[in-house]
């Protein structure tokens, strides 16, 4: 009988632990996938510093490719200002991923703790 | 990830506990040295731009220079307007300037990459010390270890 339980908790043990396993390496690639964005974040920043010190007579290109492309200075600050609010937005949304997934781990985190206390209990019998 | 709340005494942890600490630690070190570095890289870069700079005076106007295509291979040219470079601003931006106005963005440039090594320094240090103070109290925990072991050991023989 007591094998049988056994058996039946080394199973549950085992899908709890590769549960959290899966939300850990989750948890991970939010957190990269974040501090890039971070880093992209910082970078479009420092250009909207830069775009906001011209003048309207500074002549300013994009590299498309190998060539770089003249573009008209409001229409420069209007593109990295989108992408800013972009970023912030796919930052947000990996915030909150991250949260889930840790929130998540939690919980398996916990059946284990339980797993784990079941199998002292029939240790015991 | 795993910070606690509060300063705990690393002497009240287990071997594995600190060694595990240890290896959290290392990695951080390892993170925080490596974006030290390149920092300095972009810093050096920029410094070097910025002395390019200098070359670019009314009287070099119209001088034969090489250009380089690769690192390897160049071709000649001529200086035709020294007055005006294209700066890379980031995210494939291109702005053009005055000199004056160059030099002006190098020294920017130059004085954040400076602020953030600046900030990050500190914390390395940190982290080195913390890193040091734990790996003496493991050392101290073996060395415990093995000195009860040889003790117990001892009236078997």
């Amino acid at each position: 009988m007591s094998t049988v339980a056994r058996t039946k908790l080394d199973k549950e043990l085992q899908k709890a632990v590769q549960t959290v396993q899966g939300l850990h390496k989750e948890v991970q690639k939010g957190i990269a996938a974040h501090s890039q964005l971070e880093a992209q974040l910082n970078e479009n920043k420092i250009v909207l510093d830069e775009l906001a010190l011209l003048t309207d007579e500074s002549r300013v290109f994009k590299l498309v490719g190998p060539i770089l492309v003249r573009q008209d200075l409001f229409e420069a600050r209007d593109i990295v200002t989108k992408r800013l609010d972009y970023i912030s937005g796919e930052m947000k949304r990996h915030e909150k991923a991250i949260k889930e997934a840790e929130d998540k781990q939690e919980v398996s985190r916990k059946q284990i703790g339980e797993i784990q206390a079941q199998y002292q209990s029939i240790a015991k019998k | 990830m795993a910070q606690v709340a509060g300063p705990i005494d690393i002497y009240s942890l287990q071997i594995p506990q600190l060694e595990q600490l240890r290896s959290a630690l290392e990695e951080e070190i390892q993170i925080l040295s490596n974006s030290l570095q390149q920092l300095k890289k972009f810093q050096i870069k920029f410094v070097e731009s910025k002395e390019c700079l200098q070359k670019f005076r009314p009287e070099n106007k119209g001088k034969p220079l090489l250009v380089p295509l690769t690192s390897s291979m160049y071709v000649p040219g001529v200086l035709s307007n020294p007055d005006k470079v294209i700066v890379e601003v980031g995210t494939g931006f291109y702005i053009e300037k005055s000199i004056s106005d160059a030099e002006t963005f190098f020294d920017r440039r130059v004085a954040y990459v400076t602020e953030q090594m600046q900030k990050l320094q500190p914390t390395l240090q940190e982290k080195y010390q913390n890193k040091e103070a734990i790996v003496g109290v493991m050392q101290q925990k073996v060395q415990q270890y093995l000195a009860s072991q040889s003790k117990e050991g001892a009236p078997k023989q």
